[in-house]
């Protein structure tokens, strides 16, 4: 029982700060630098519980799980969320900044029992606690039409993908008569409609959360249209969280039906609709973003894209594939926290995240700029950068599988396109110059965390296995996959 | 016997869930819901959930209709303005959609796991005192998430329905 | 090993100083000692190089992640000396020549330093993911110094260029893979001598796919006909110094890839697609050289016939003999150290007139008889004229590829008589190709020098100072190894053995 209050200690700190902040709100509502400071002492109380008082194991009947692996997820979703928070003092309107963080906070409890679960109840709740502070900070810029949009469709098309989930996860759990996944995964012999069903549900809503292809509508919209700080969570934190639990319940719990997705070899299973999901996703978020000419709506489909990357990982469904999916992830999300860093900042400024605001960036800030030079050359897997390393680690393991040649042809096409809508952003920020004189407004604390977080893909890049090391070592993944590799 | 009552709860249902957004009356779709809660309530009986048929009926065609209608009544929403319906967007549609049908029971039904059976899942839980144990005892954490979420929504409506002072 | 290479500092100088450039130190001051510094140390190495030891040397290992076989493993031999020195001299020049921009003079410098160390990297790198990933880093410098610093359509270069070179690196980066994944399992490494080890044991899977591959993106790279449009654009637009470090450094990587890579691991693949290979390269000589000699724009005329020149290298390349390889890696050292003069020199002349289009010139000879005779050396040292390091080059290329192939009999009448194969009959247009070479360089050099002199050009300023330094370098090394050519075949020769 004690072990079950260490282990969740981390969330519970955080739930206790999101209710002080809250009080704070109550009581000085414009204290927001102590609203922030209060928010951040509370992530790195968390933080500190994580790494000094690491527990091992298994409660509640697999409803909180804890090993290596989840502590590591952990810990990035909640340095995440604190970027976020950090990012929030530029972004969010000044009413309501007490409640904007507490939310925030919530939205991060989610994620972090997300990553420590094995029970599908526990996901679900877990999902929902994720998503429902982001719908409300996606319209929390009450002034503007674009947020009231972004936050309506958002939670429209998360409600539907919700619904879809939450199906198929009962679907799976009727079958099964557990909702444990280590029960689901001892279903053997021939596969059950109603599980096919329900494995094909499941897959849907989540298409939802990683925002790929069918339910990716929502995200050009949101990212565009919420505050800048809520759409870098979404963008990183909650696709974070989303794929290191889809790969739990694909391989942990449904790894006897994985199916094939080799060209002209399809075996039903998950594979080959992950396959196909994939295969839409990249082409179409790297062809939209060709066209786009606000930085957000192009960070978008270049999340589309990358999610359509990270599933051709899931396909292919060996250790090697998956740890290249779990670096890829991680690095895909840091990297698009910091760009989401530049448009706070740019935003700032200029007053707007379209391609002419960035123009005559590399002069008037050019650490700003060179920053931003990380973040995209990372997206678009230029070495040095952590970027590059994911790709090619990606791609490697998935061939080596022997079985995704189109998929990694195609990706690597498409990556080739994805090339040309980060370069015209860098042309923008670097070659084109300032239409008007603007005056840099200063934004410690973003910038220096901008700075921050490209230091990290760069040395990602240089030295990958900091981070592959713990990744692929001994009982991490093999924790999650115990089941494929047994098949 | 049961197999007939689910056939009819369950068209009853769907009927009722469709006329949601079908009607045009913000009053009649609010009506509709609450038979389609109904029904939903009487297929929880034919499986021996008694205990959820009852809250069903309780909290959702009870107390959460209640406020659908005040609601309504508090925003004087009228009658939606009928739209011409289009012959052709429906029939394609009713095409694609069939076609998409009869391929999925194609697939399901050549599956042959088809007769598996499928396996006990939980012990009955009718008493509320058995109900209320569970939901403590084993089901607390979750429980407590539940609790969470719900000061999310809370949080969630107040900050975005607030009128703000100038 | 815990040993650190000496080749590691070559490579972080130039990173070093760029990060210098970026906390305020005077840029192109620091470029400048920074690429001298290198160039010293390269020299150095020369100096302690063991000639007849036909292995690595200076060889350091770091595993970066142990799980793929991949280290940062770096070495030299003779081969990769040799480039070590052209991308040296290279830079020394391009910086030396370079006009510092009014705008953004930090990035302009950073950006050739990054240019260079791709090139020291990829030169130094025994490691196959390393090679790749230092070449990339060169990529985005090249976008931005087309881009920015550029003239003419510089943007549209600039665009074409980089699709071009991110398309060929991608492919590249199959190819590359391919040759990791073709591998007994359990073993897969991206050391280039296990590979090459594996390849002697013949444990290696079918490898005619990632020999296509690399083929294609390497050629893409290296502009082979017909992916080649994207280089004389670029090099039209590009700053005299991004084009002399692209066309005389970057582009060789290519080709030097496919003679490191690809002779000793995949010979049965290029001997089996050396037809196809060969029909390209003809096309490089001749269609190209054909494009080249119509140029009216001395910029495009030197970009098209850095085009064409790479057909000789992949003649050598194809024929895959000692005399031919030995042959192609002369004329890479050759080849890119007479495109950085040229390209300097027309800058140069830019800067002066104002134009390049080579039907306003005339009689520069005059006012400028030092440039003449610059532009004159280096013009013969791209033929490829006795005295220069071209020539031993293409002679070694030619007396290999015509003996390259399979002997090739006919009977007539009964009688049997020698034929020309493939490899023999794409040597012969490769001979012409010389003499295309000699018709455009002399006739832009004549065109240029002589002739009556208009009232416009009388009084144009004499070549002098650093840049005139930088250039006399760049034909004195050419000249010296040119009468002493055993400098650099003695080093070449042990690196042949692999073959």
């Amino acid at each position: 029982m004690t072990n079950l209050l260490i282990a969740l200690a981390p969330e519970a700190f955080l739930v206790i700060t999101a209710l002080v902040v809250l009080g704070i709100g109550v009581s000085a509502p414009k204290a927001r630098g102590a609203i922030t400071a209060a928010t951040l002492l509370g992530g790195l109380v968390a933080a500190a519980a994580l790494l000094l008082h690491p527990v091992d194991g298994n409660f509640l009947h697999g409803m909180v799980v804890l090993n290596p692996l989840a502590r590591l997820f952990k810990l990035v979703l909640l340095g995440l969320g604190l970027v976020s928070v950090v990012f929030a003092a530029e972004s969010f309107p000044k009413l309501h900044f007490a409640e904007a963080l507490a939310l925030l906070l919530f939205s991060m409890v989610g994620m972090m029992l997300l990553a420590g679960t094995e029970d599908l109840l526990m996901i679900f709740l877990a999902l929902e606690l994720t998503s429902l502070p982001l719908y409300i900070l996606a319209a929390f810029a009450k002034e503007s039409r674009a947020s009231a949009e972004a936050g309506l469709k958002y939670f429209l098309i998360g409600s539907v993908a919700a619904a879809f989930l939450l199906y198929g996860l009962s679907l799976i759990y009727g079958v099964a008569g557990s909702t444990n996944l280590r029960v689901i995964a001892k279903l053997s012999g021939d596969p059950d409609p109603l599980l096919i069903a329900g494995i094909a549900l499941t897959l849907l809503g989540f298409a939802f959360k990683i925002a790929v292809v069918p339910f990716q509508l929502w995200a050009p919209d949101v990212y565009e249209g919420a505050p800048t700080a809520a759409a870098a969570l979404i963008a990183s934190g909650s696709k974070v969280a989303g794929v290191f639990i889809l790969t739990k319940i694909l391989t942990l719990g449904l790894g006897h039906w994985t199916g094939t997705a080799g060209w002209g070899q399809f075996a039903p299973g998950w594979a080959p609709v992950l396959a196909l999901m994939a295969a839409a996703s990249v082409v179409l978020g790297n062809v939209a973003a060709l066209v786009q000419s606000n930085v957000k709506r192009l960070l978008a489909y270049s999340a589309i894209a990358h999610g359509g990357y990270l599933l051709i990982g899931l396909c292919a469904a060996d250790a090697p594939s998956l740890t290249a999916v779990l670096f890829y992830v991680i690095i895909y999300a840091l990297t698009t926290a910091g760009a989401f860093g530049v448009v706070v900042i740019v935003e700032k400024q200029r007053g707007g995240s379209h391609l002419e605001d960035f123009e005559g960036l590399g002069k008037s800030s050019p650490v700003l700029a060179l920053c931003l030079l990380v973040f995209l050359i990372s997206l678009a897997g230029i070495p040095p950068l952590a970027g590059f390393f994911g790709k090619f680690y990606l791609f490697t393991s998935a061939l080596a599988n022997g079985r995704h040649l189109w998929l990694v042809i195609l990706a690597v096409a498409m990556n080739a396109v994805s090339l040309y809508y980060y370069l015209i952003v860098l042309k923008h920020a670097l070659v084109l110059p300032a239409p008007k004189e603007t005056v840099p407004t200063a934004a410690p604390a973003s910038k220096f965390l901008v700075v921050l977080l490209a230091l990290a893909v760069l040395a990602l890049g240089l030295a990958p296995n900091a981070l592959i090391g713990p990744l692929s070592n001994g009982q991490t993944v093999k924790n999650i996959i115990i089941n494929t590799l047994q098949k | 016997m049961s197999l007939a009552l689910f056939w009819i709860f369950a068209i009853l249902t769907l009927l009722f869930a469709v006329g949601v957004v079908v009607f045009r009356s913000p009053v009649s779709s609010a009506m509709s819901l609450v038979m389609s809660f109904v029904g939903l309530a009487a297929l929880f009986v034919t499986l021996d959930a008694f205990f959820i048929a009852v809250v069903q009926v309780l909290v959702y065609a009870g107390a959460v209709m209640v406020l659908f209608l005040f609601i309504i009544m508090l925003l004087d929403l009228r009658t939606e303005e009928r739209r011409p319906v289009k012959l052709a967007a429906w029939a394609g549609g009713g095409i694609v959609l069939a076609g998409f049908l009869v391929a999925i029971a194609r697939v399901i039904s050549s599956l042959p796991g088809a007769t598996n059976t499928k396996p006990e899942i939980l012990p009955g839980l009718n008493d509320v005192a058995q109900v209320g144990v569970a939901l403590f005892r084993n089901f607390n954490l979750p429980f407590q998430i539940i609790g969470v979420l719900l000061l999310v929504a809370t949080i969630g409506v107040v900050v975005l329905s607030r009128r703000e002072l100038k | 090993m815990t040993q650190v290479s000496p080749l590691l500092f070559l490579i972080l100088v130039p990173l070093v100083a760029s990060a210098f450039i970026f906390v305020g130190s005077s840029a192109r001051r620091t470029a400048l000692i920074a690429s001298l510094v290198n160039l010293v140390f390269v020299l150095a190495l020369f100096a302690v190089f063991q000639t007849g030891d036909a292995s690595y040397q200076f060889v350091s290992s770091t595993p970066v992640i142990p799980s793929l076989g991949i280290a940062l493993t770096l070495g030299a031999d003779g081969l990769s000396l040799i480039m070590l020195l052209l991308t040296a001299l290279v830079t020394v020049a391009a910086v030396a020549v370079a006009r510092t921009p009014d705008k953004n003079a930090g990035w302009f410098y950073a950006s050739l330093l990054f240019i260079s160390a791709g090139g020291l990297g990829a030169f130094a790198s025994i490691d196959l993911f390393f090679f790749y990933m230092f070449h990339e880093l060169a990529l985005i410098p090249t976008f931005l110094l087309i881009g920015i610093w550029g003239s003419g359509d510089r943007q549209a270069a600039a665009w074409k260029a980089t699709i071009y070179l991110a398309l060929g690196s991608f492919v590249l980066l199959l190819g590359l893979i391919g040759l990791y994944l073709i591998q007994p399992e359990g073993s897969r490494t991206f050391d280039l001598r296990s590979v090459i080890s594996m390849a002697g044991l013949g444990v290696l899977g079918d490898g005619t796919w990632v020999y296509l591959l690399l083929l294609l993106g390497f050629g893409i790279l290296v502009s082979l006909f017909p992916f080649h449009t994207w280089a004389p654009q670029a090099y039209a637009s590009a700053p005299p110094p991004a084009a002399m470090l692209h066309a005389g450094v970057l582009k060789k990587f290519g080709l030097y890839g496919l003679i490191r890579i690809a002779s000793p691991i995949l010979p049965e693949a290029v001997t089996q697609f050396a037809n196809l290979l060969l029909i390209l390269l003809v096309g490089n000589l001749l269609y190209v050289g054909y494009v080249t000699i119509s140029q009216r724009k001395l910029d495009w005329m030197l970009g098209y016939s850095s085009v064409m020149h790479m057909g000789y290298i992949f003649l050598g390349f194809a024929a895959l003999n000692v005399f031919s390889i030995t042959g192609a890696s002369l004329l890479l050292f050759a080849h890119g150290l007479s495109i950085a003069a040229l390209f300097a020199l027309s800058g140069e002349l830019r800067e002066r007139t104002g134009t390049l289009d080579l039907a306003e010139f005339g009689g520069l000879a005059k006012p400028m008889p030092f440039f003449g005779l610059l532009f004159g050396f280096a013009s013969f040292a791209a033929i490829g004229l006795p005295g220069f390091v071209g020539f031993p080059g293409e002679l070694l290329v030619f007396f290999g590829a015509f003996a390259g192939g399979e002997p090739l009999m006919d009977s007539v009448n009964g009688v049997e008589i020698f034929a020309l194969n493939n490899f023999q009959i794409a040597t012969v247009c490769a001979v012409w190709g010389v003499v295309i070479s000699a018709i455009y360089m002399l006739r832009a050099y004549r065109r240029i020098f002589f002739g009556p002199v208009s009232d416009r050009w009388k009084g144009l300023p004499e070549i002098s100072g650093v840049p005139r330094v930088a250039i006399v370098t760049l034909l004195v090394v050419m000249l010296v190894t040119g009468f002493f050519p055993n400098l650099l075949i003695r080093l070449l020769a042990s690196t042949s053995l692999w073959l």
